[in-house]
């Protein structure tokens, strides 16, 4: 009786998490996976042109004391969510 | 805005192909691992259970970010299709500002930001600022803890706020003192992501949702 009892507080923990509730993640059978995204082009912001308009959203970042951005609207797409980049020595992905 | 160094590796990421409850799902070449990009987590393969180092990153808009830093680049690649922004300025509701504090989740959507720009929390014993400025759209979190002190702050005049305790004047997007006693100091960044409400719902279902008052 002990032992039943023990299982179903294990079983209602188990169905209780955040983890269930969202789905485990199935890996799929065979991948479509894109080319990354690891040498893309930047420009000075005095540079810029019609490039990036005033009222668009930017991702910004400041590291050793460098500074960099952006747009989202560059960074949204089916195969360019991610910009690998590095920034001094900080090796980062850029991605919204 | 993920670091991308794991296990002393430097990984390349890129699109996996996959979604995970509709969420991007990364793959990295050096270990063809898949990576949920809401969570930074690695949820298959090699790496499965290693996290990526959460960057402080801002959103806000290009005027705002190049006005703060002149000396900026910028990413330069064609535009996709989708002219991403229109929505966040008119359904503020459906983008939340999304952070962890001591392992617990915790979201503000961008309407209440709206309608409470600042913010004096004290979330699982910590002390935070949370910040709004319509102006650039931008959404910052700060200790307020400086110097063994907890400030509290209220909005000021010209988008700056003041602190009660010494009424020095900030800059609510730097953390900034820009005047008053304790000019030049500077408040701890904490990061945060922006993301759709109903996925960081769906992902942290425990999320305590930071409301105005």
């Amino acid at each position: 009786m002990k032992k039943i009892f023990c299982l179903a507080v294990l079983f209602s923990c188990l169905g209780g998490s955040a983890f269930a509730q969202r789905g485990e993640f199935v890996p799929p059978a065979k991948s479509g996976s894109r080319k990354p995204i690891a040498d893309a082009p930047f420009l000075k912001a005095s540079e810029v042109t019609d490039q990036v308009t005033d009222n668009e959203l930017v991702l910004g970042v400041v590291i050793e004391g460098q500074t960099r951005a952006y747009p989202i609207n560059m960074l949204t797409g089916p195969s360019r969510e991610i910009i690998n980049d590095t920034i001094g020595d900080t090796h980062l992905a850029a991605t919204w | 805005m993920y670091g991308r160094d794991v296990q002393g590796k430097t990984l390349t990421f890129a699109v996996s192909g996959q979604l995970w409850n509709g969420s991007l799902v990364m793959i990295d070449s050096e270990t063809r691992s898949l990576w949920s990009h809401i969570l930074g987590e690695c949820v298959h393969g090699p790496l499965k259970g290693e996290t990526l180092p959460q960057l402080i990153a801002d959103t806000m808009t290009w005027k705002a970010w190049r006005n703060e830093h002149p000396d900026t680049t910028v990413l330069n690649l064609s535009r996709s299709s989708k002219d991403y922004g229109a929505e966040f300025y008119t359904k503020p509701e459906r983008f939340a500002y999304g952070f962890v504090v001591n392992g617990k989740h915790f979201h503000a959507t961008f309407a209440t930001l709206r309608i409470s720009s600042v913010q004096n929390l004290t979330l699982d014993g910590q002390r935070l600022l949370l910040t709004f400025d319509p102006e650039s759209t931008a959404a910052r979190l700060f200790s307020r803890r400086l110097d063994d002190r907890d400030l509290t702050f209220v909005a000021a005049d010209n988008g700056l706020i003041r602190d009660e305790q010494t009424g020095s004047l900030w800059n609510r997007t730097r953390g900034v003192a820009v005047d008053g006693p304790l000019k030049g100091k500077q408040l701890g960044h904490e990061p945060a992501i922006i993301t759709f409400t109903r996925k960081w719902k769906l992902f942290h279902e425990d999320s305590t949702e930071v409301v105005s008052w």
